[in-house]
């Protein structure tokens, strides 16, 4: 651990101890406006990723996944109060200006989302979608384009893809539609891809499919990506480091497998042990009491202390920061954590 | 085991507009020969694909439409549409989506108290305890009664729809997809007060999802269903141990379980349902079946008895040893 204790809080939770992460978070925090006063949403997120490496963010609804990356990249109203800093490939996301972000946004950071369908516009064909992505990022001319939408299109598995070209999305399946997406994001090479959600909509046999299909062209590219998901199989699938968030914050963060075996934060644990398993009634289905609390009504000290088996006294006003687990390569916040102390 | 309800040869087509704006309706084939028994006190899952047909039959099931071929009975007697009051009376059901099923502009508390006026519990005083009785054995607090249902959390919402259905104190409850729209932590209450409330009130469940552990953990038997027909059926337990259809393995090695306590059969996944309006000849299973043969593309595999089960498929014999 001696990398970690030495290493910049940029590094926090980069267990690999790579060299400059590829994007990170430190200390984000998201508070709205409205006439009834503030609200926090997000209580300092700390994130980050190496270069072609596979984060997933866990979390029920209401935690913040998708809100630390809405923010991260600029995309929130103007009514969100947003503090702490985002660095991606070196440079300073947060203060850049809307033109400044739009040349990152779309080009260098890809983002695909849970509903394709809403995500295309119904009115125009999958081919203009993505030569209007070719042309304006990548720079290339209509004929060119057009060749390079094919080409995208059959990397994606859609079959005929100089015929679909001329599909309107709503001619297309739920998996096609995603695929399509898939293949907009990935059109100008990112070197980061933010999934949010995007196979929930999806049934499983779809699902599974899309997850091949991000996997081989992350092996092929070699691209980051950010898988932002509630299910913890798709993440186990596909990432080889998970945050945990409960409630605007990150409780735990590691390694894939070991997390998944051997969760240190009662969170996780807990959370593993809602999933009923294919063999029966071998792994009991505990569930966790009480309900995900709403922002605005987050419990002094631990957020996560009302629900929890192992809280004691100063669970209730001292709030927990991120540390590493000894013997573990996790960081987790919790000032009871399972197997012991730090 | 005595039967609740009797599902017999029913098929079901919906006729719907054809491609383009003056093309002949076409016609949708949505359940092909479904036969199925409910046993009383069991609970039978229905799994597979969207559009598959399994919400059709579960509303056939309940009553709501009339199957274009075969017969549905309710403790031997057919009954051809839900008008009967005791159909109404024996069998309820629960849907996905608990914000959709509630009134938005009534309190919880009352909307369980309609329910059991319809139950023809008349006593304002006999109603408020039977509402009480039903909001403690769902867990709910009886504070949530004087809420409306925005004012409930999603777990909260759907357990007011299963009290609501509990009202006119039914013997079958059918479920479509109840826990999807719910967080993990929420899910897993609710199967908690699943298992619960069959074991307290001796009920039968017919039971869909598209999460195969949820089906494993709550039902006895299971019915895999591909292109509105039955492919294979049997006790959960040994469905899901040793499929014997391909597509059922196909499903089964979609699970994702973060703690890998199974191996994951992986490459078996490929293709998309066929469209319900043009139906591949043979097995309707065999453009995506890794063993398909020429028998496959021109016979189509009718349901054989198979030791406990039963299978649609010419080749599931050599399936078990696989």
């Amino acid at each position: 651990m001696s990398v970690l204790a030495s290493a910049a809080p940029s590094l926090k939770g980069a267990a690999t101890g790579a060299a400059e992460p590829l994007f990170s978070i430190n200390g984000l925090e998201v508070a709205f406006e409205s006439a009834a006063g503030s609200l926090r949403v997000l209580g300092g997120v700390d994130l980050s990723l190496g270069r072609g490496e596979a984060l997933g963010i866990v979390g029920e609804s209401g935690s913040g996944k998708t809100l630390t990356f809405m923010a991260a990249l600029g995309l929130l109203g103007r009514n969100a109060r947003v503090s702490g800093e985002v660095h991606f490939a070196g440079r300073k996301l947060t203060g850049l200006s809307e033109s400044e972000l739009l040349a990152i946004r779309g080009r260098k950071i890809g983002m695909i989302f849970q509903d394709p369908q809403s995500a295309l516009n119904p009115v125009r064909t999958i081919g203009a979608h993505l030569t209007e992505v070719l042309r304006l990022h990548a720079g290339l001319a209509r004929s060119a384009a057009h060749d390079r939408a094919v080409e995208l299109l059959s990397m994606v598995g859609i079959p005929a893809a100089r015929e679909r070209l001329g599909s309107y999305p709503h001619e297309l399946s739920g998996g096609m539609c995603q695929r399509a997406m898939i293949a907009i994001a990935l059109a100008p090479e990112p070197e980061l891809l933010i999934a949010d959600e995007p196979t929930t909509a999806l049934d499983a046999t779809v699902q599974l499919q899309v997850l091949e299909l991000l996997s081989d062209i992350r092996e092929r590219t070699g691209m980051a990506m950010v898988m932002i998901s509630h299910d913890l199989g798709v993440v186990a699938e596909l990432c080889s480091r998970v945050s945990i968030m409960y409630a605007g914050r990150v409780v735990e963060n590691g390694r894939v497998p070991e997390i998944f075996e051997k969760p240190c934060h009662p969170y996780t644990e807990a959370l593993l042990s809602c999933l009923p398993s294919l063999d029966g009634d071998a792994v009991p289905v505990t569930g966790i009491a009480g309900d995900v609390p709403v922002a605005g009504a987050y419990p002094p000290g631990c957020v996560f202390a009302p629900r929890c088996a192992r809280a004691s006294a100063i669970c209730g006003w001292s709030r927990p920061i991120l540390q590493p687990v000894a013997g573990h390569a996790a960081y987790v916040a919790c000032h009871n954590p399972i197997g012991g102390l730090h | 085991m005595e039967p609740l309800l009797q599902i017999t040869g029913v098929s079901h087509r919906f006729t719907v507009r054809g491609e383009g704006l003056f093309a002949r309706p076409a016609t949708l084939q949505a359940l092909d020969g479904i036969d199925l028994t409910l046993w009383r006190g069991k609970a039978l899952g229905l799994v597979g694909e969207s559009g598959c047909g399994k919400s059709t039959l579960a509303r056939i099931a309940a009553g709501f439409i009339a199957p274009a071929a075969g017969s549905v009975t309710l403790d031997g007697a057919a009954v051809e549409v839900r008008s009967r009051g005791d159909w109404r009376r024996k069998v309820q059901m629960v849907f996905q989506d608990p914000l959709a099923a509630l009134d938005p502009r009534m309190e919880a508390g009352r909307q369980i108290d309609e329910a059991l006026e319809q139950a023809g519990i008349l006593k304002a005083a006999e109603r408020a305890g039977r509402r009480h009785e039903l909001m403690s054995r769902v867990g709910l607090g009886a504070h949530l009664a004087d809420r409306f249902p925005h004012q409930l959390s999603g777990g909260q919402r759907q357990r007011v729809v299963i009290a609501r259905a509990l009202a006119a104190g039914p013997e079958l409850l059918i479920c479509d997809e109840p826990l999807a729209a719910l967080d993990v932590s929420v899910q897993a209450q609710m199967l908690e007060l699943f298992a619960e409330l069959r074991q307290s009130l001796g009920l039968t469940y017919l039971f869909i999802s598209h999460q195969l552990a949820t089906v494993r953990h709550l039902c006895n038997d299971v019915a895999v269903i591909y292109a509105g027909r039955i492919v294979e059926q049997g006790p959960a337990e040994s469905v899901f141990a040793a499929p014997r259809h391909p597509y059922t393995r196909m499903l089964l090695s979609t699970v994702l379980d973060p703690r890998r306590q199974r191996p994951r059969e992986r490459g078996l996944v490929r293709g998309e349902p066929p469209s319900p309006l043009a139906l591949p000849s043979g097995c309707a299973f065999h453009p995506r079946c890794p063993s398909a043969t020429d028998r496959c593309r021109s016979e189509r595999p009718s349901l054989h008895v198979k030791g406990r089960e039963k299978v649609a498929c010419h080749f599931a014999d050599q399936m078990a040893t696989v």
